[in-house]
């Protein structure tokens, strides 16, 4: 299989007062084409921040990253902030449009094919963010992403802030389109429960360094590293 | 009994009509029991919660019913009278440990607080020794030395330790708390699970414990309330209620869960 | 289900503002005397059906006058305010959205306006400058760029961080876009609050600048003006004075419960 995206001894660090603070350390990973990588960790371990860098919002001290299909698309924890209040769904869809230079009318038509294929209502289009639940705003992500015919997508914690029943809908939902279209998603995560379910291999982050790695049944039946045990021995 | 609910409703009051957010629920606890209420955003369980102590924010009340403690109407009880029985007889903990410490105090003075205001005459000595006693109680290493250290100093378990510690310095009958490992790890959440379950074999101290997550009510508690739209949907023992779920809304909430045994994926089920 | 709470100050404000406004422009079209015309006889007149609001120590008709004066008022308030905030908002926006050495330098410049009082800087402006509307205009906006660029650009500080700004950023969406498209709308009720408080300040000041004799020169009307002409006459002949008065407090308590409205509503 190819790879979409590679890491490679990638290390970063943030600047605490005067002191630097090494969140990674000689990191290095592969995305391939059409998985689900789960990435999983807990506070502090360096995940959000390798996000960052893999798109470009922070950048290394050392290594590199290269990707080989155009840049992923993001899906956030947060759906609150993560849309723009003031501005309603439709106008949010048609944005990345916008900026391809599509015309205004298949503009429309795509929106509207796209929020049917994430399960929103076409008078949900004229709605603005904060008149949609948490689990419909995580559906207008999505199809944000989605909709620029992205091939890989970076979710970190997507479903994370929501109730368990609407988290079952999205992972569903994420799990479907995947399957659909044959995307690629670093899928980011605490909870190894929804990584076991989702991913098609996991990578195990601890203190910015990648624990373990490996197919997910693989993992979970036989972890290696002593963190992955403790993890999977705490985890309901 | 120690703690009976009867009828109660609570209302918001700032939508037009009042919305109604908890609608005519009861139930009991009794002394030393852990009871649970599980439910998902908008169910009414952390209304429920605060209304209890009487926290519920300005915009919302009371509108009827009784909440009976040790046979004493707590909804029926003024601010003063019902400061004697707050932090005394029962105490409450909350999700966020950075929000609920006050940043400029020292981890000591915040334990001790409890016992300043319903102490009966404690010396300063033995304030602090009540207070480094609880410190040591809610499995923080080295009480003396985080006595005299601020908030933030401490990681978010020790925060929800030195919480916890200052909940139960007074010795409460009764301890409600609010989603309190909701912001943790996973591996920290096990551990305050624990020791709450150390606690309340140790001393008998009844916990209420409110709770998005069902598979942590299972591990922490003896009874559970489901609750959904601002009714107990489902209610009795734990294992019988995840085992053997009677009411479709449970059902539904319960395969919802994320578990270990089945992948979503198609592609790795054949395999 | 609809908020039940009212938002009073906005309602009671705007109509302030609005009436205040419907006033002067009467007095743009149609005056019931020429406001500079005097007349003898009709010398501190008190108010009656002919004269309204009576007249001032020349006999001329308050009314008019102060039709004529509220109008000249807002003008200025109203240019300062687009001028300065208009300015102070571009500053602000870039300075907050994009940092670096730019955000350093013109924010210790900021701070080194703000240490002035706004009035006092607006005199040397003026002393500079030399006294008349235009140069009114001109040294109020100057003074007042630093207050609406400063608030600005908190607001674009916490603003771009928000998820929804990176999100734009993956979709290759333009630094000027989503400054002013994709931002802007966000923090429109703080600027619009901000503005209602700028012209509020600009109304005072240029009540206060002419009351000293430096800020609007005759012909012109202006309420300060009015207001420093009649204050020796207080005692014998007040409506002299209260009436050019009442329109300055209904310009600033206007705009000010305006201001209130707005930033309340923004919250919510």
């Amino acid at each position: 299989m190819k790879n979409i995206l590679e890491v490679k001894h990638v290390s970063a660090s943030y600047k605490d007062g005067k002191e630097k603070q090494a969140v990674l350390k000689d990191i290095s990973l592969e995305v391939r084409e059409n998985e689900i990588l789960g990435l999983v960790g807990e506070s502090g371990c360096g995940k959000s921040t390798l996000s960052k860098v893999i798109l470009g919002f922070v950048k290394p001290s050392q290594g590199e990253v290269l990707h080989y299909t155009k840049m992923p698309q993001m899906v956030f924890q947060d759906p609150f902030s993560s849309l723009n209040p003031k501005k309603k769904v439709g106008w949010i869809l048609e944005e990345p449009l916008r900026m391809q230079k599509v015309p205004s009318r298949e503009r429309k038509e795509r929106v509207i094919s796209m929020a049917e294929k994430v399960g929103l209502t076409r008078e949900m289009l004229d709605r603005r963010p904060g008149e949609l639940s948490g689990g419909q705003r995580q559906r207008v992500s999505i199809a944000t992403a989605l909709i620029q015919g992205s091939r890989f997508l970076i979710a970190d914690e997507p479903v994370s802030a929501l109730d368990v029943t609407i988290q079952r809908q999205i992972m569903e939902l994420m799990v479907q389109l995947q399957e659909e279209t044959g995307i690629s998603i670093l899928f980011i995560s605490h909870d190894l429960n929804v990584i076991y379910q989702m991913c098609d291999r996991v990578l195990v982050m601890k203190d910015g360094k990648i624990e373990e790695e490996g197919e997910t049944e693989e993992l979970f039946e036989n972890p290696r590293s002593e963190y992955t045990k403790e993890l999977l021995k705490a985890a309901p | 009994m120690l703690l009976e609910v009867k009828n109660l409703n609570i209302e918001f009051y700032d939508t037009d009509p009042p919305e109604k957010a908890v609608k005519g629920i009861s139930f009991s606890m009794e002394q030393g029991e852990i009871l649970g209420i599980v439910g998902e955003s908008g169910s009414g369980k952390t209304q429920t919660a605060l209304s209890i102590l009487q926290l519920l924010k300005s915009n919302s009340g009371i509108s009827s019913g009784e909440i009976l403690f040790k046979g004493k109407n707590l909804a029926g009880l003024s601010g003063r009278e019902l400061q004697k029985i707050r932090g005394k007889e029962i105490s409450m903990i909350f999700q966020e440990p950075m929000t609920s410490l006050n940043p400029v105090l020292t981890v000591g003075r915040q334990v001790e607080e409890g016992l300043k205001l319903h102490g009966e005459g404690f010396s300063k000595e033995q304030r602090k020794a009540k207070a480094l006693d609880a410190l040591g109680e809610a499995g923080l290493p080295d009480p003396e030395g985080i006595y005299g250290k601020y908030p933030h100093q401490l990681s978010g378990g020790m925060r929800q330790r030195v919480m916890i510690a200052a909940a139960l310095v007074t010795e409460p009958e009764l301890l409600i708390a609010d989603e309190p490992t909701t912001a943790l790890d996973v591996t920290v959440q096990a551990q305050i699970l624990e020791l709450l379950k150390e606690i309340n074999a140790k001393h008998g101290t009844s916990i209420l414990f409110i709770s998005h997550d069902l598979a942590v009510i299972r591990k922490l508690c003896g009874r559970v309330l489901v609750m959904n739209q601002g009714v107990v949907v489902e209610e009795g023992e734990v294992s019988r209620v995840f085992d053997h779920p009677q009411k479709d809304y449970t059902k539904k909430l319960l395969a919802a869960i994320p578990d270990r045994r089945r992948s979503l994926r198609k592609r790795r089920r054949s395999q | 289900m609809k908020k039940k709470e009212k938002n009073y100050n906005l309602i009671l404000g705007a109509s302030i503002a609005l009436f205040m406004f419907l006033f002067l422009m009467i007095g743009v079209f149609y005056t019931p005397y020429d406001p500079d015309a005097m007349s003898g006889s009709a010398k501190f007149a008190p108010p009656s059906l002919s004269h309204i609001f009576g007249c001032d120590h020349f006999g001329r008709d308050i009314f008019s006058r102060v039709l004529k004066g509220t109008g000249t008022t807002f003008f200025v308030a109203s240019a300062t305010v687009i001028l300065g905030g208009g300015i102070g908002i571009i500053v602000g926006a870039f300075t907050g959205y994009f940092g670096g050495w730019i955000d350093e330098v013109l924010m210790r410049f900021n701070d080194a306006v703000v240490s002035f009082p706004n009035i006092l800087l607006a005199l040397v402006f003026i002393s500079i400058l030399g006294p008349g509307k235009y140069n009114v205009i001109l040294a109020l906006a100057i003074v007042f760029i630093p207050s609406f660029a400063r608030i600005t650009r908190s607001e674009f500080l916490s603003q771009k961080e928000m998820d929804y700004v990176k999100s734009a950023r993956l979709m290759g969406v333009s630094h000027l876009r989503i400054m002013f498209v994709h931002i802007f709308p966000n923090i429109l009720p703080s600027v619009l609050s901000m503005a209602a408080i700028g012209f509020n300040n600009a109304v005072l000041a240029e009540a206060g600048m002419s009351y000293l004799g430096i800020g609007v020169q005759p012909p012109d009307a202006s309420l300060g003006r009015m207001l420093s002409e009649t204050q020796t006459y207080l005692m014998n002949a007040p409506w002299c004075a209260i009436f050019p008065g009442l329109a300055v407090i209904g310009l600033a308590l206007g705009f000010s419960l305006l201001s209130d409205g707005l930033l309340k509503k923004g919250g919510k």
